[in-house]
């Protein structure tokens, strides 16, 4: 136990630092959130969570995510689903990055000259390349023929030779720019090098300035490591980040897997997500004052960070120098903190609304089997509010998703689309699960369920347990809500299926055309801090493991799959029970009411007759029987 | 005299004469008769105990009582081929951690097929071993040390893709299914009446 202050380290015990007023944050490599912590039941007897270990061993990069060895030298950079790298790991690439900067002047600049780079398929870009390279020798023949020194001179004497050179040059920064980019990835190790790649087969071999597979899992890696959400190729946040110093983004990730620990210790939520362009939220105090809601995960973590040193990429070095890496093994740094606003108590009057946003229930095809796909201005979010001395007021707002049009398989073995709703109205979350666990309900397309793993030394197909969780990529994230109605009087809950979930697929929270099967998504890391943040501030029971006995077999092929469900995760049970209110939102489009029913897909051909509804399908308006929700 | 001395003179009298009956073989050669009573004796418990599945592996107290509940769950006899129920149930209890007790570095994991039959069973390239007829394969994993993604392979049935968990002790049955008789499994796809003509069916809205 050390603590801190004004940059000076001095060794304390817990007790001195607590009474002395400090916040501890955890620096162990065995820090976890609230919901992965060791917790134990009344008797004091250890309740433990299936998921623990492996959420450790892969913020370590220790373990994959079936808690299995990684292979020597792999690494998880999970950060965007919700799993950030310990502090041993920071440190470990602080001491690398030292020696190798990755960053050369000439291809930072060429980089940030470029706000973006299209995706141009290999051939096309093959095409492309010969044509500007013609187009190039064209325009040298025209200088020489002009007699002018440049290019840029052959412009201004021939005007219409300005074109071509500006659709040249346009080419020849891109091609600089991914250029550069390929030598930033191969620096860092997520792209092989030139003789390396030229020798490797498949999708794995890249070709210079191609924007191959190889590149684009190359750009995947690197965006995941930089907690980057982009689709996987030159967009401006990743050639920024590409443009940057290594240790300049070791510093920005030390920052961001520092901010979850500093959240965790202060037990605050408030990340300056429901200001607007009028500022903060304002509330009124005790003392009947105005005050403004204030951003505590920033104004928290740049405190912290000032306070350890950490706030510059030298302080930063300079304490990985200090701290070996044995020490992060049981380190926790005592830090002082402003006082917590005055509406925090140990039981807080909390509410969660979802607003749907626009809402469109037409099919995304006309009956010319077109896409068309809506166009919504309203995003689904999902705000959390406090109740203080009779005002409400939102403490966050996060983009979320609603359910949309989405393939389902029929009991004929056929994929049909199905309107996936999220039912609105009054509800409560009583149950919250850590390392959930989703049952794919047997509408689920058998192709989702099945994935290729290397198992001792031997790519074999298997039940793609990835989905159904417990883990990062579960349909139900790291962590979930369960959305029900309350039973009136001696009556149990309704389900029907409706979650608000962490989630791997962020495109879907964050992009345009995102949609969800009827859950509300948010990305695994708010999900968790949302989560801790309930279960610190409300009354709650910890359950404990929930264990169940599910099998069901599926046929792949002419191979049939077992699927073994041995928990349902983690639970906690909130009581009283949190209120939710989904918001209707606005309707548009033609169809006022949700599709019932399987639709065709467009240009397919299916066997008659039209197929029934199936067991523990969801229902249009999002119904699903227990256990079976629609992520 | 008592009743008990009664009886006990009437054994040796019993005794006494049946031993002057006796064939003079067995009166020269007794000892080798009760050498060998004491052998064959051995090999009828040797016998026995091989023949239970408890045997194999030499599972220890935890396994034998996992197997004891899966029984009494109506499986019937695993060596009676289709007395076994279609989906035998997980055991609850072989997945539950026992927070209370210490718990042994080791989990067994026990692998049996319904209908019992003969498979093999492979851990990506590694041959865990055979299930065999009322012989389930036992294989010891480090608890918690992630789980197994085996195949199964029988003769006659489709290949299955189980999965093992190594929380605890567990029972893996593996239901096989005939060749045959895939279209009794969900997923299986229906073919096309007509593979010719297209059979659209108008869009629902």
């Amino acid at each position: 136990m050390f603590a801190e202050g004004e940059r000076q380290e001095r060794w304390l015990s817990a007790e001195a630092a607590t009474a002395a007023g400090y916040t501890i944050i955890d620096l162990n490599d065995e820090w976890t959130p609230f919901l992965f912590e060791e917790l134990a039941d009344p008797a004091g007897r250890p309740l433990p969570n299936r998921y623990r270990r492996v959420f450790i061993g892969l913020a370590n990069d220790e373990l994959d995510g079936d808690g299995q060895p990684l292979e020597p030298g792999g690494k998880n950079y999970l950060e965007v689903y919700g799993i950030f790298p310990s502090l041993s790991v920071i440190r470990d690439r602080f001491l690398l990055d030292e020696k190798r900067t990755c960053a050369v002047p000439d291809d930072q600049a060429a980089m940030l000259a470029q706000k973006s780079i299209s995706y141009v398929a290999p051939p096309a870009a093959k095409r492309n390349a010969a044509k500007q390279k013609k187009a190039f020798a064209e325009l040298e023949k025209a200088r020489i023929a002009a007699n002018v020194d440049t290019l840029a001179a052959l412009a201004t004497a021939q005007p219409k030779q300005a074109a071509k050179l500006k659709e040249y040059e346009r080419w020849a920064a891109d091609q600089a720019a991914i250029a550069a980019a390929e030598r930033r990835l191969i620096c860092e190790g997520f792209l092989p090098e030139p003789e390396v790649s030229a020798k490797k087969k498949g999708p794995l071999k890249h070709e210079p300035l191609m924007q191959d597979e190889a590149m684009r899992l190359a750009l995947r890696s690197f965006q995941q490591k930089h907690m980057i959400y982009d689709g996987h190729s030159f967009r401006p946040r990743t050639l920024e980040a590409l443009a940057k110093p290594t240790l300049e983004n070791d510093h920005a990730a030390l920052v961001r897997a520092f901010r979850e620990r500093v959240i965790a210790a202060a037990d605050v939520l408030e990340d300056g997500s429901t200001e607007t362009k009028k500022g903060p939220v304002m509330y009124t105090s005790a003392s009947g004052e105005k005050v403004p809601l204030r951003n505590l995960a920033e104004e928290y973590t740049k405190a912290a960070l000032e306070q350890l040193g950490l706030d510059t990429v030298d302080g930063a070095l300079a304490f990985f120098k200090r701290h070996d890496d044995a020490e992060f093994k049981h380190l926790r740094a005592g830090v002082k903190l402003g006082p917590r606003p005055e509406y925090y108590a140990p039981h807080m009057e909390l509410s969660i609304v979802v607003d749907r946003g626009d809402v469109w229930y037409d099919p995304w095809f006309d009956d010319q089997d077109r896409w068309r796909y809506p166009s919504r201005s309203r995003y689904p979010s999902l705000t959390l509010y406090v109740e203080y001395r009779g005002e409400k007021f939102p403490l966050t707002r996060w983009r979320t998703t609603i359910g949309g049009w989405r393939a389902e398989q029929a009991a004929n073995g056929y994929e049909y689309y199905k309107y996936k709703g999220s039912d609105t109205g009054p509800r409560v979350i009583r149950k919250i699960v850590s390392g959930p666990v989703w049952i794919a309900p047997e509408s689920t397309p058998i192709r989702s369920l099945v994935k290729s793993k290397k198992v001792e030394g031997r790519w074999q197909n298997v039940v793609n347990y990835d989905e159904l969780g417990p883990g990062y990529l579960s349909a139900y994230g790291v962590v979930a809500g369960y959305f029900v109605i309350p039973g009136q009087g001696d009556a149990p809950d309704v389900d029907r299926g409706i979650r608000a979930h962490g989630s791997s697929n962020y495109l879907s929270i964050y992009s345009d055309t995102g949609y969800s099967h009827g859950c509300h998504r948010l990305p695994n890391h708010l999900a968790i801090r949302l989560y801790d943040f309930l279960l610190q501030h409300r009354h709650m029971i910890v359950k404990g493991d929930s264990p169940m006995e599910f099998s069901r077999q599926f046929l792949s092929g002419d191979q049939v799959y077992d699927m073994r469900i041995p928990s349902r995760g983690f639970e906690f049970e909130l009581d009283p029970p949190i209120s939710v209110s989904v918001l209707e939102g606005t309707v548009r489009g033609t169809l006022k009411e949700p599709v019932e029913g399987f639709v065709p897909k467009p240009g397919k051909r299916y066997p008659p007759p039209p197929p029934a509804e199936l067991e523990g399908e969801t229902t249009a308006s999002g119904a699903a029987a227990v256990d079976k929700g629609a992520p | 005299m008592s009743e008990p001395d009664s009886a006990f003179a009437r054994a040796l009298a019993w005794l006494r004469q049946t031993w002057n009956q006796a064939p003079p073989t067995l009166k020269q050669r007794w000892p080798w008769f009760i050498a060998g009573g004491a052998v064959l004796g051995f090999l009828v418990v040797i016998a026995t105990r091989s023949s239970t599945p408890e045997g194999e592996g030499g599972q220890g107290p935890t396994a034998t009582q996992a197997e004891g509940r899966a029984g009494s769950a109506g499986e019937g006899d695993p060596g009676e081929p289709g007395s076994a129920p279609v989906q035998p149930p997980l055991d609850p209890k072989a997945t539950v951690a026992d927070a209370g007790a210490p718990l042994s570095p080791n989990v067994k994991l026990t692998f049996r097929t319904f209908p019992p039959r003969r498979a093999t069973v492979h851990w990506g390239n590694k041959r865990l071993g055979f299930i065999d007829r009322g012989k389930p394969l036992v294989i010891e994993r480090v608890r918690d040390s992630g789980p197994l993604d085996v195949v199964v392979r029988s003769p006659g049935y489709l290949t299955v893709h189980a999965r093992a968990y190594t929380f605890n002790d567990a029972i893996v049955d593996v239901k096989i299914t005939p060749v045959e008789k895939k279209d009794t499994i969900y997923g299986y796809q229906q073919p096309l009446a007509d593979a010719g003509a297209p059979e659209l069916f108008p869009i629902a809205p």
